[in-house]
């Protein structure tokens, strides 16, 4: 589907798409570790590259009611996470706009 | 109006605004028709409007200065209304050394200090101009040179011509003013014209104004032959072929006949990834792609035959390259495992080489026209500038990642393609701000690399492709598309705009087709049907 725009990640510690290796991710943008996804452990981190975002949707988590955007590889188009949109709970407040991502699905280079 | 009617009982002013004054304006036409030769009717349409070309001062100075009166030349000038101090002492100070180098020409040196003294000090002129006027009497009179320095009369035409130069205007009307006044007009119009592309004769009759016909807007021909996805298209320098490079990792060579046929020629087979990029040299006879994640392939252009390959034993992968001026050397971009700028020549033996940790990751490069600047664009949201080959750098730092750069033909400005949906147009220059010259808005991109070029004449339009299958047009001064094309029926990925003929464009897409694009006005009739399928 033409030529994809992929952007790289300088730094020596980056996450890569399991599936197509391009950079999804620094590691220096992590917030959290602790955070668990819909297929185990996840990451909060703040800044994602070379994604696709879905569409908004309304979902009930862990912690409360949020607005989040699926966010999928734009080269192999695997599902990796989603995005915070709004959070609904003032103690969930930090999350918006940052990014969750899944640890089984990225891999740590570095 | 009765033609015997004089001046007065004209109207005063003339045009809508009551802006021109009739008299003025009168002496400008018979200025111009006095230069363009018609003396007669001039002086009949002095006489008849009453109207005399040069004003009574003029006259008065013209005479004055023939004859050598010098006091009654200063008078004369003193007389002038509404003239401002310092025009006042030039004047004063170019006929005062008029007089001062005739009198020393005819060997009166007295006389000649003494009006250095009495009338050119006195008046404040730059203190080294009068030095420089003592150091030439001094010079003369020790050489005891009394000889004239020209003739006479013509020392006080050129006099007289300075003279005019730095009195009002008003004095003596500034040659061929009509035309320029009539000149600045039809500029404007050309400038503010929207479409302005095919070059037309400018009439006089009527405002120039030239309609969405000029700029290419009908879809001429579909051309077929690529199997896959196709990435990127570019006209030779001279406009007489095209090429085009697809997924399917082949690149073909279009030619343009002389009736705006674009006709195959010949396909360049052997790369094994698809095609991200090919570049013509400057003379046209080669061509260079390069395959994405895969090395670069020299071509001659003519026969498609395989001249070089340019691969390292590090296998590198090569992701941009520009020609030099010189068509025999090439700059490469490449990376991975580490960035580095190479100089190569034809055969592909490298000449120079920028390694280190301090070279970034170049996605995109070009080389200005002239050689001597190179510009690139680093980790994406850097543009980088550089004298070369050594000299000043400046880098630019855009707040979303670049996609896609291109130069203008002229070399003097480029655009660059933005992920945040926007076009950045700059000046090409090392010394520039960090401003943007023009922004341009409205097409759609997001994932992929979409490009855009300039064209049409003069290089005044921008066009780029975008990702909802439509080809946008923007005049350089507006924000927003003055065309858009449809036709395709997937992304377009680049277009281009035929150097040579401003009225042909080509594009790009997906959809396994490259688009030639013409523009209504240059159309026959026959052409203006669907599609012509090239068998």
């Amino acid at each position: 589907m033409g030529l994809l725009f992929l952007q790289s990640l300088p730094g020596p510690k980056v996450f890569k798409c399991r599936c197509c290796k391009v950079d999804s991710a620094p590691h220096d943008a992590i917030v959290s570790k602790n955070f668990s996804g819909r297929y185990g452990p996840a990451y909060l981190i703040n800044r994602v590259v070379n994604i696709t975002m879905g569409p908004s949707e309304d979902r009930h988590l862990m912690t409360g009611w949020h607005t989040v955007n699926d966010i999928f590889c734009s080269c192999c188009q695997q599902l990796l996470g989603w995005k915070y949109e709004k959070a609904y709970d003032d103690s969930q407040k930090y999350k918006e706009g940052r990014f969750v991502l899944e640890k089984a699905r990225v891999m740590k280079i570095g | 109006m009765e033609p015997s009617d004089d001046i007065e009982s004209r109207l005063s002013r003339l045009g809508s605004r009551g802006l021109i004054d009739t008299t003025q304006f009168v002496r400008i036409i018979i200025q111009s028709l006095y230069s363009l030769g018609f003396n007669r009717t001039a002086s009949s349409l002095e006489s008849e409007s009453g109207v005399r070309l040069d004003s009574a001062e003029h006259d008065r100075l013209l005479f004055d200065v023939m004859s050598g009166q010098w006091e009654s030349c200063v008078s004369t000038i003193n007389s002038i209304p509404g003239i401002d101090t310092s025009s006042l002492i030039n004047a004063s100070y170019l006929i005062w050394r008029e007089h001062f180098f005739e009198l020393i020409g005819s060997g009166c040196f007295l006389p000649a200090i003494e009006v250095l003294w009495k009338q050119i000090s006195p008046l404040g002129v730059d203190s080294c101009r009068v030095h420089r006027l003592a150091q030439y009497l001094v010079c003369c009179e020790a050489m005891g040179q009394t000889g004239s320095v020209g003739s006479t009369v013509q020392r006080r035409i050129s006099l007289f011509l300075d003279l005019v130069e730095v009195l009002p205007p008003y004095i003596r009307v500034p040659s061929g003013r009509l035309e320029k006044l009539v000149e600045t007009a039809v500029l404007k119009q050309i400038s503010s014209c929207q479409y302005h592309n095919l070059p037309k004769d400018i009439t006089l009759f009527e405002d120039h104004k030239c309609w969405p016909e000029q700029i290419p807007s009908t879809c001429c021909q579909v051309l077929l032959e690529h199997k896959n996805e196709v990435w990127f298209v570019q006209f030779s320098h001279n406009g007489r072929y095209l090429a085009s490079s697809s997924s399917d990792c082949t690149a073909i060579i279009w030619t343009v006949e002389d009736d705006d046929m674009v006709v195959y020629k010949h396909c360049l087979m052997g790369h094994e990834k698809p095609i991200s990029f090919l570049s013509w040299s400057p003379d046209d006879t080669m061509l260079i792609t390069c395959g994405n994640g895969e090395t670069s392939k020299l071509w001659d252009a003519e026969t498609s035959t395989l001249l070089a390959t340019f691969s390292d034993p590090k296998r590198r992968i090569i992701s941009s390259c520009a020609w030099f001026p010189s068509s025999n050397k090439v700059l490469c971009a490449s990376s991975e495992p580490d960035n580095r700028i190479f100089a190569c020549d034809l055969a592909g033996n490298v000449l120079d080489a920028w390694e280190g940790e301090r070279i970034p990751k170049i996605s995109d490069l070009a080389i200005s026209p002239d050689g001597r600047l190179v510009i690139g664009i680093c980790s994406e949201k850097t543009i980088w500038l550089c004298e070369f080959p050594q000299g000043k750098e400046k880098v630019i730092r855009e707040e979303r990642s670049i996609t896609s750069l291109s130069l203008s033909r002229d070399g003097q400005f480029f655009i660059v393609n933005l992920n945040s949906e926007e076009i950045h147009l700059r000046k090409l220059d090392v010394d520039i701000g960090d401003g943007v010259d023009a922004v341009f808005k409205g097409h759609r991109q997001g994932k992929y690399v979409i490009r855009s070029c300039f064209g049409g004449s003069g290089c005044s339009f921008v066009a780029s492709g975008s990702e909802d299958s439509k080809i946008y047009i923007w005049r350089r001064k507006c924000k927003s598309p003055i065309k858009v094309l449809m036709g395709h029926s997937m992304i377009v990925n680049s277009v281009t705009w035929n150097p040579a003929r401003p009225h042909m464009l080509a594009s790009a897409s997906d959809d396994h087709t490259v688009r030639i694009w013409m523009a209504g006005a240059t159309l026959q009739p026959s052409k203006k049907l669907g599609e012509n399928l090239i068998s």
